[in-house]
């Protein structure tokens, strides 16, 4: 008799404790964020890293931002952006460009013939609005990758908003 | 006289078929390491037309989509594109060795080598052709640093002669058009 009130107690534990991860998991997605169109490029052969993209959406009265990323294929997600910017505008950091001035304006944005990647804190989305994730634009990268990924995989990624909702995404490997 | 090349092939571009193409002041031959870790020089490809750009292949973006763009490009010469060689010239020496350029270079269907070299060979280079980089530090970054760099798609004739500069706008169409007025050319 104790052994089957022991084994019921439990069997009610798991079932709260379950239940409990299955509400507070539900609490988290956010139903005004919609993604579509999520594809990550095919690593170059010698690199564990790649470049994630996406259309996110946001049908939602409240703008909303990703404020960080992550994938169980990968060892860290960060949030980049890639840019065209003047020549005259890189840093004049040490180095510098065989016959560029070392003067820069940072500051500015050009329609010039530099492309830079950086990375960002954060991505907006406005309200009623979406936010492209793109080829020479912002872009998620993944770094650390565990396994090889080839055409036709899938990756998943959550994305944590600044609500602190999470938005899953599986997006599929291609090439272009 | 970066603009004014550029201008230039905007306008002949419009009527580039059979248009006698201006020689540009900028180029010339060089050395540098192929990816098979052999001595490489431009002038080994008289004959043929060349493609150069400076890139690297952590770049995530634009290296990727310009090898995708000129694989179509070669899709789109079909028997032509035996007579056309793309030279991609790294600016990120300390992570593209030959084998790095060999490997990544596998992914992409283009008659492409990949070149390196010291840093001040490949700034000889880049100096030469007008081209810009610049290695930034990222700390906050797994990368560790990124390389800024211009996009420039340089059209080289059978003599080793500059004569179009295409931006990184420029379409297929218009690579596959240039290409075609660079074949026709005489030199």
């Amino acid at each position: 008799m104790k052994t089957k009130l022991q084994g019921f107690s439990k069997c009610m534990i798991w079932f709260v404790w379950i239940g409990g991860i299955f509400l507070v998991a539900l609490a988290a997605q956010n139903p005004d964020i919609v993604v579509h169109d999520a594809w990550a490029r095919v690593p170059a052969p010698s690199k564990a890293e790649t470049a994630l993209y996406m259309v996110i959406e946001n049908r939602g009265t409240q703008p909303r931002a990703v404020v960080s990323v992550s994938a169980k294929e990968a060892k860290k997600v960060e949030m980049h952006e890639m840019k065209m910017m003047k020549q005259e505008k890189a840093s004049d950091k040490q180095g510098g460009m065989p016959g560029m001035p070392k003067t820069m304006d940072k500051g500015k944005e050009t329609d010039g013939s530099m492309m830079v990647m950086a990375p960002v804190s954060q991505i907006a989305i406005p309200a009623n609005g979406q936010t492209e994730l793109r080829p020479n634009g912002f872009h998620l990268m993944l770094f650390g990758l565990k396994s090889k990924l080839s055409e036709g995989d899938k990756v998943s990624v959550t994305l944590m908003l600044d609500d602190g909702s999470a938005v899953p995404v599986t997006a599929t490997v291609r090439q272009q | 006289m970066r603009r004014l090349a550029i201008s230039l092939f905007a306008l002949t571009c419009l009527s580039c078929h059979r248009a006698e193409l201006p020689v540009l002041p900028i180029g010339g031959d060089f050395t540098l390491t192929d990816q098979n870790n052999h001595p490489f020089q431009l002038s080994s490809l008289r004959g043929k037309a060349v493609l150069i750009f400076f890139g690297y292949t952590s770049c995530p973006d634009a290296c990727p989509t310009t090898l995708a763009k000129l694989s179509s490009v070669y899709r789109r010469l079909g028997k032509n594109s035996e007579r056309v060689k793309t030279l991609y010239i790294s600016v990120d020496p300390q992570r593209d060795t030959p084998e790095v350029l060999r490997e990544d270079l596998s992914n992409f269907h283009l008659d492409a080598l990949g070149l390196t070299g010291t840093k001040a060979q490949i700034d000889k280079v880049v100096a030469q052709y007008k081209a810009s980089y610049e290695i930034i530090p990222t700390p906050e970054s797994e990368a560790k640093y990124t390389v800024a760099h211009s996009t420039t798609l340089y059209g080289i004739d059978a003599n080793g002669q500059t004569r179009i500069l295409f931006s990184y706008e420029a379409t297929v169409d218009e690579i596959v058009s240039g290409l075609q007025s660079i074949l026709e050319t005489k030199t």
